[in-house]
């Protein structure tokens, strides 16, 4: 083979990947691009609005509230599942007697599908008759006839916290604990004979091991929480009013509304925001590096 | 070190494959149902035919039962029906296929907002419906004519809000009579919550349940009417007639008619199920296609608390200045493709002319999962059917050919409309100001 054709090689290992994503994906970024500046309405009808759409969501209060959902799902998942997920795989790490069940038990959730998840949670906050209300008023803490609204306008964001993290800490304790089996042994018995206590290995050995485990599950974390979707349809359906809009579930309901074009605006910001969260975070490990 | 640091990276990044592939199986779950008919075999020279559509259901008194008669009467003409039950889902699909040049030849349509988008790719019905139309009523033929006048779908079923399917065995076992003034309303929710029950199990999570209502209710206050002219951009929405309809609506929820935390509740299937059919609500606001549920073909109730129960349907007791009975429009309607062949064009009139004036209409709507449209039609219940059953559809049928007002808001150009409605509706029921919310419809 001549040095042209050698010079050629490499693209032609490349372009099946590059043609699939270029189809597959740039192209549907690229119509969302040009959708967003359109009135588009899911059908044919699609007149250039300029950057009508954009000046609207700023505007829309719904959006700001989508917004602020996400961003307080997404801080609190990825921190309480990263430490809770730690926590289980350090106590399942040390092999205790019945981790392996527990290990199991933990991460069962991650193969039930999210609308299984989210129906059985929903069945469980209800506010009549929910389990959990009704047993909280069976051990007297709440009132005959009294209701908590778990998934209501104060509290609808937090119980899709809870059942999000219920579902993925799962997975975070999988990969943490993955990334435990991979510190050399040596590293430990090192420390053990330089008197180092459980707590001292942890600090000063496991999570600075862990730090490009955690990274990625950071980086997985935020664009998960930007397009969490099934449970907060499924449970709140965004309401009530906008209370528990996520930015995914805005997107749905313009859709729904037969806004495509502001759809696609919306999805044009959750594809930016994704972007620099994840770059932000990137560059940060970077630097710690 | 630097061995032990690699094999540490290439462990960190098999965990991080290993991470992401669980993400994506975690994810690669879901989907939609989509109930499809056999494919029935064309014979030669037979037409086939696809139809697209929310309803008929699958239960074998509509969609097999309708397909079957049908075809009794032309055995050349097959068609594929694809079914998506629920209707947003199903508009998706035929955008979709709009999109893609793939026009169903036969597609259901409801009439509102979007009505005039879907028409622009359905045929005429003067092209086929001619002949027969006029055999339909005219109140549902103007609600499929487009705003440049052309009918551009046949009605098939007609519906009604605001009614309420009532348990009357519960009500016997605990002393109640049927409210018919908003004052009884008030004090008979009182009595079902001091007996431990939920008085009203309405689901007001959903945007169209809350709007469908509010409508009914917007029109016993001043003359009535005024809810379409703010849809029209002729009043604003914070008209007094519409505030006064907040309060009464917001006074529904804060005074304990609706069950607690209503806005959180959907009408299917938590109001039906988990508090009407689950005997924890003695009644459940809803429209005039529930009024099967009492019937002994219905499938809801089967293997339900409410099994053995008397249920009846009623109209809700005016909550207004005066009663201005319910609204009525149409709920569905079938369009034929303007893109399809002549032939096929031909076949799928056939199929529309059966359900709208032929047996399919006459059997679709003694279902009860809508009313006719056609005049001379009439529901027929079987002979074992009870008293309480015959007199719920007799009240239904006569309050749906009474009703003076659309069931839908029509909102050129603002699609959203309902389901804005509906959001400020819901932030009335916890506690918002009315004429403030209603307001922010104004834009």
């Amino acid at each position: 083979m001549g040095v042209g054709a050698n010079r050629f090689k490499p693209y032609l290992y490349i372009a099946p990947v590059l043609l699939l994503s270029g189809v597959l994906l740039y192209y549907c970024v690229g119509f969302t691009a040009y959708a967003s500046l359109t009135d588009w309405n899911g059908l044919r009808r699609m007149n250039f609005i300029g950057l009508e759409n954009y000046l609207h969501l700023v505007e829309d209060p719904t959006f700001w509230t989508a917004l602020k959902n996400n961003l307080i799902f997404m801080v609190a998942t990825v921190a309480i599942q990263a430490a809770l997920g730690l926590l289980v795989a350090v106590i399942c790490a040390e092999r205790l007697p019945g981790s392996t069940f527990f290990k199991a038990v933990f991460f069962l959730p991650i193969a039930m599908a999210p609308a299984i998840i989210a129906t059985v949670f929903k069945y469980m906050l209800e506010a009549n008759y929910g389990s959990l209300n009704e047993s909280l008023r069976a051990i007297g803490l709440l009132g005959a006839g009294e209701v908590i609204q778990w998934l209501g306008k104060d509290l609808g964001v937090w119980s899709v916290i809870i059942i999000n993290v219920f579902q993925w800490m799962g997975f975070s304790m999988m990969v943490y604990f993955g990334g435990l089996m991979a510190i050399p042994r040596e590293l430990h018995e090192a420390a053990v004979i330089d008197g180092a206590g459980w707590w001292r290995r942890l600090f000063s050995i496991i999570l600075p091991s862990l730090r490009g485990t955690t990274s990625v599950l950071i980086v997985l974390g935020i664009v998960g929480s930007l397009k969490t979707f099934d449970i907060v349809w499924l449970t709140t359906g965004g309401g009530p009013g906008v209370s528990n809009h996520f930015l995914s579930t805005f997107l749905y309901q313009a859709r729904s509304d037969r806004e495509a074009g502001y759809s696609s605006a919306i999805g044009m910001v959750i594809l930016v925001i994704a972007f620099l969260l994840s770059l932000a975070q990137i560059k940060v490990s970077e630097r710690r590096r | 070190m630097t061995p032990t640091r690699r094999t540490h990276r290439s462990h960190g990044l098999a965990a991080a494959l290993v991470a992401s592939s669980l993400l994506l199986s975690a994810c690669s779950s879901g989907g939609t149902d989509d109930t499809t008919s056999e494919d029935t075999p064309a014979a030669d020279g037979a037409v086939e035919l696809v139809f697209d559509s929310w309803l008929p259901t699958m239960d074998p008194l509509q969609w097999p039962a309708l397909y079957a008669a049908f075809q009794e009467e032309n055995p050349d003409i097959s068609i594929t029906f694809n079914r998506d039950e629920d209707f947003d889902a199903f508009k998706t699909q035929l955008d979709n296929k709009i999109l893609a040049d793939e026009v169903p030849d036969i597609y259901g349509i409801q009439v509102g907002s979007s009505f005039d988008d879907y028409a622009d790719y359905a045929l005429d019905t003067s092209e086929y419906a001619s002949g027969w139309i006029d055999q339909l009523s005219e109140q549902a033929v103007a609600q499929t004519t487009t705003t440049d006048g052309t009918v551009a779908a046949v009605p098939i079923l007609n519906a009604g809000m605001e009614y309420f399917l009532y348990n009357q065995t519960l009500m016997d076992e605990m002393g109640l009579t049927l409210p018919t003034t908003r004052d009884e309303v008030f004090a008979i929710a009182t009595q079902i919550r001091a007996a431990g029950l939920t008085p009203f199990a309405m689901g007001a999570a959903d945007a169209w349940h809350d709007a469908d209502f509010f409508v009914w209710l917007s029109n016993q206050y001043g003359s009535g009417g005024d809810i379409y002219k703010a849809a029209a951009g002729e009043i604003p929405w914070d008209s007094d007639t519409l505030v006064q309809a907040g309060q009464a609506w917001q006074e529904l929820f804060t005074n304990g008619v609706f069950e607690d935390a209503a806005t959180t509740v959907n009408t299917y299937p938590m109001a039906r199920d988990d508090y009407f059919m689950a005997r924890r609500a003695v009644f459940m606001p809803t429209g005039s296609w529930h009024v099967g549920a009492g019937l002994t073909i219905s499938p809801e109730t089967p293997g339900t608390a409410v099994e053995n129960d008397a249920l009846g349907m009623a109209d809700c007791p005016p909550g207004g200045e005066r009663d201005a009975g319910v609204t009525a429009g149409v709920d569905f309607a079938l369009a034929i493709s303007a893109s399809s062949t002549p032939e096929k064009q031909e076949a799928a009139a056939k199929f529309v002319e059966f359900m709208a004036v032929g047996e399919g209409q006459q059997m679709w709507a003694d279902t009860l999962q809508g009313f006719p449209v056609a005049k001379d039609v009439t529901v027929h219940l079987d002979e074992g059917e009870s008293d309480l059953a015959q007199s719920s559809v007799d009240l239904v049928t006569e309050t749906l050919l009474a009703a003076q007002y659309d069931r839908k808001l029509v909102s050129p150009g603002r699609d959203s409309l309902e389901n804005d409605l509906g959001v400020v509706l819901q932030n009335i029921a916890d506690g918002a100001d009315p004429a403030t919310e209603l307001a922010t419809l104004n834009q």
